[in-house]
């Protein structure tokens, strides 16, 4: 049987995981793979750049509607350069469990055998800001992703939520083959970025992946509801986004990283600063 | 094989001391009150025939609660409707706020029950469905009727505590203007008092039970004004604080209604418990006596004199300080079994007593064994090898136990749900069951073993 990449991208709400999942997917599609993007978020936007702003179905709406009829043609949305595109849902803000939905919907998933029956060759996991509960660590725990890039920023809380999620990695690590493949920044310019970020990466026992520049037309691209990919496919920021899908395809640099206690975290934001 | 056997032997005080302490490694044990907080809050509500119970949550734990009771009765069915707003994956995943209020509709219109309780189950309860707010948003004539109880979230052994959350509920919603009387009128009036039966305990061996109360209240000049009892209605259950003294069978569960109903409406409860033989009873009875402040003296009662006559007899009988085990379930029953045998003049040691339970009924341990005196030794072991060891070691002692597991011994086996234990008359046929006992070994075949 072919083997499938699978890769889970997670981060801070915010910190830009959907734009680098989307333009990542369709960078790899541009080269000619076949590639299934999944929304793990209820908010359900992680694809909506891949498909030019259109609203998708998404599974969990079948699941709350009770249909016994949810087929591969009814969740499945053919995006940018050949992209497959899948929204798991999940309930208004302040009510149910998304994460008990994201289960379901990664169950349906693998129920429908759709990897299989789209020949799928990279699956790209977008989940939901921080592993807040056992449901957002699905895609780890039920051994789906076995690769992980953690998204940030050179911001404290975006560092921090980093460090928190290499701590459940590292619990799954200890019992599977999930592991981390290294840190992807999303660079705001915050004081001393690139010094904090790189010294986060040395503390985890991993590597910065991918440095992303921040580039307007990031912005100008999704007003225009593309990715930078099919927007600007010339621009220096669709290199980047290209240079890192093949970084990605070639890491062979998996760890089971070595989270920092909260007073460790604390001591390393404040490291840079100190040395200067 | 005597140094082995006295090696197991302790005071129970010591146990009691030592639970209170937190100075055991307790291990849990099985029984009723290792369950859950929705079980127990179900198990209280489910007493009403005008309370509708609406479980919201997923429906297994309704299917338990719906069953178990029911299995208990000879010849009866459990008609009451049993209901839940059954999520399914997509209530868990989407809330099920919506799907509650509709089932609240439902019910009303197909039941108009006077009162409508809702109890979360963990599921419901985790997933934080605001059931309050979805009550609140009813329509005043469903509003006014619907009460709830966030019963789940995973409270673990919990189910007393369930049981005084629901007589708490119920406390909370019962109205303040249901007396027949005003209680400076009741100085001439018939004094009377409610019952809390003891629990697991049926049809006709309960109605013999009541009768017995009453016909002993009745002796003392006391009403009984109502009976915490299956079936009991909500207007019953209001009437309740029309009563002087609360009393119970079963103080243990009683309690938490008693110490709602003496905190709303100043009505005390008596903490003696389980009027099982002559002493016991005497003990419950004055105790009514002393709170009420009746004129009654017991011992000038012809039945009393009568039975104490019964008691020295049975008492040479068996031989002053024989030596027993007694061999039930750790609670109120076994220091109840206690005091019979200390009643009985013999020298009693308990066998099988579980520390949890100790633990979990710990204020009645407290009252019973501390404040009030009551020791036992006690053997701690409950392995029939053990037990067996035990009786060899004490020659030939009575065996206070439950069935047939010590062949050609003398065994008291009284079976005490299916038999009326309370009162004047309870005490009569455990005499009479206890002169049978002393005439007869137990016959030569053991649940244990064959030979």
């Amino acid at each position: 049987m072919k083997s499938i990449k699978q890769i889970a991208i997670y981060g801070k709400g915010g910190i830009g995981k959907s734009t680098t999942c989307s333009n990542i997917s369709a960078a790899l599609g541009l080269m000619g793979y076949r590639v299934l993007q999944i929304g793990c978020d209820p908010k359900a936007d992680s694809t909506k750049n891949l498909v030019g702003g259109r609203k998708m179905p998404n599974i969990l709406d079948y699941v709350k509607e009770n249909s016994k009829d949810i087929s591969i043609d009814k969740i499945v949305t053919k995006g940018f350069a050949g992209t497959y595109c899948i929204e798991a849902g999940g309930p208004e803000p302040g009510i149910g469990c998304a994460g008990r939905g994201i289960i379901s919907a990664i169950e349906i998933i693998e129920q429908l055998n759709l990897f299989k029956e789209l020949d799928i060759e990279v699956v790209v996991y977008d989940v939901l800001g921080d592993v807040v509960c056992g449901g957002f660590a699905v895609p780890l725990r039920m051994g789906f992703a076995k690769e992980v890039y953690l998204v940030t920023s050179g911001e404290v809380m975006a560092l921090y939520a980093a460090n928190n999620i290499a701590k459940a990695i590292n619990r799954f690590g200890q019992r599977s083959d999930v592991r981390l493949g290294g840190i992807i920044c999303n660079r705001r310019n915050a004081y001393l970025e690139k010094e904090i970020v790189s010294l986060l990466s040395d503390k985890l026992s991993t590597q910065v992946i991918g440095w992303i520049p921040r580039d307007n037309i990031v912005q100008e691209c999704e007003l225009a509801e593309k990715t930078v990919m099919e927007g600007s496919p010339d621009s220096n920021q669709a290199q980047v986004y290209r240079e890192l899908a093949k970084s990605i395809l070639e890491n062979e640099n998996f760890v089971i990283p070595t989270p920092l206690t909260d007073e460790e975290f604390d001591k390393l934001v404040k490291e840079p600063l100190i040395k200067r | 094989m005597s140094k082995e056997v006295e090696s197991k032997i302790a005071m129970l005080s010591t146990l009691v001391k030592e639970v209170k302490a937190d100075n055991l490694n307790i291990r849990d044990c099985i029984d009723m009150h290792q369950f859950c907080a929705f079980w127990g809050a179900f198990d209280i509500l489910n007493y009403f025939n005008d309370v509708v119970i609406l479980v919201h949550g997923p429906s297994g734990c309704l299917g338990n609660r719906r069953f178990l009771p029911a299995m208990g009765h000879l010849g009866e069915c459990d008609n009451k409707p049993h209901l839940s707003t059954s999520f399914t994956n997509r209530e868990v995943i989407f809330g099920g706020e919506k799907k509650l209020i509709d089932s609240l509709n439902e019910v009303n219109n197909q039941y108009n029950p006077k009162i409508i309780a809702v109890l979360t189950n963990c599921c419901a309860d985790i997933i934080g469905d605001d059931v309050e707010g979805c009550i609140e948003g009813l329509p005043e004539e469903i509003r006014r009727k619907t009460i709830y109880l966030n019963s789940g979230g995973f409270s673990g052994k919990s189910y007393r505590r369930g049981t005084e959350m629901a007589f708490k509920l119920l406390a909370k919603h019962m109205p303040m203007d249901m007396h027949t009387s005003d209680k400076s009128d009741r100085n001439g009036e018939q004094k009377s008092v409610n019952l809390f039966l003891r629990r697991w305990i049926w049809d006709q061996t309960k109605q013999e039970e009541i009768n017995e109360i009453k016909r002993m209240l009745e002796m003392i000049g006391v009403k009984l004004n109502k009976i915490f009892n299956q079936g009991i209605s909500i207007e019953d259950f209001y009437e309740m604080q029309n009563a002087q003294l609360n009393v119970a069978l079963c103080l243990f569960f009683g309690m938490g209604l008693f110490e709602e109903l003496n905190n709303k409406f100043n009505i005390p409860y008596s903490k003696v418990t389980y009027p099982m033989g002559l002493f016991a009873t005497k003990k419950w009875l004055n105790e009514i006596i002393r709170i009420l402040q009746l004129d009654v003296n017991l011992e000038e009662i012809e039945e009393v004199k009568q039975l104490e006559e019964q008691r020295r007899k049975l008492v040479n009988e068996i031989g002053k300080g024989r030596k027993c085990i007694i061999w039930t379930q750790t609670g109120e029953r076994m220091l109840a079994l206690v005091k019979l045998a200390y009643e009985l003049e013999m020298d009693p040691i308990v066998v099988g007593v579980e520390p949890s339970i100790v633990k979990d009924k710990l204020p009645i341990f407290e009252k019973e064994v501390l404040e009030d005196g009551l020791d036992v030794k006690v053997f701690a072991s409950k392995y029939i090898e053990d037990v067996k060891g035990l009786i060899d070691y004490l020659g030939d002692p009575v065996i206070f136990c439950n069935n047939n597991y010590f062949p050609n011994q003398t065994v008291f086996k009284y079976r005490f749900a299916h038999n009326p234990v309370y009162g004047f008359n309870g005490t009569r046929k455990i005499y009479q069951e206890m002169f049978n006992a002393l005439k007869r070994k137990s016959n030569k075949y053991s649940l244990f073993v064959e030979g």
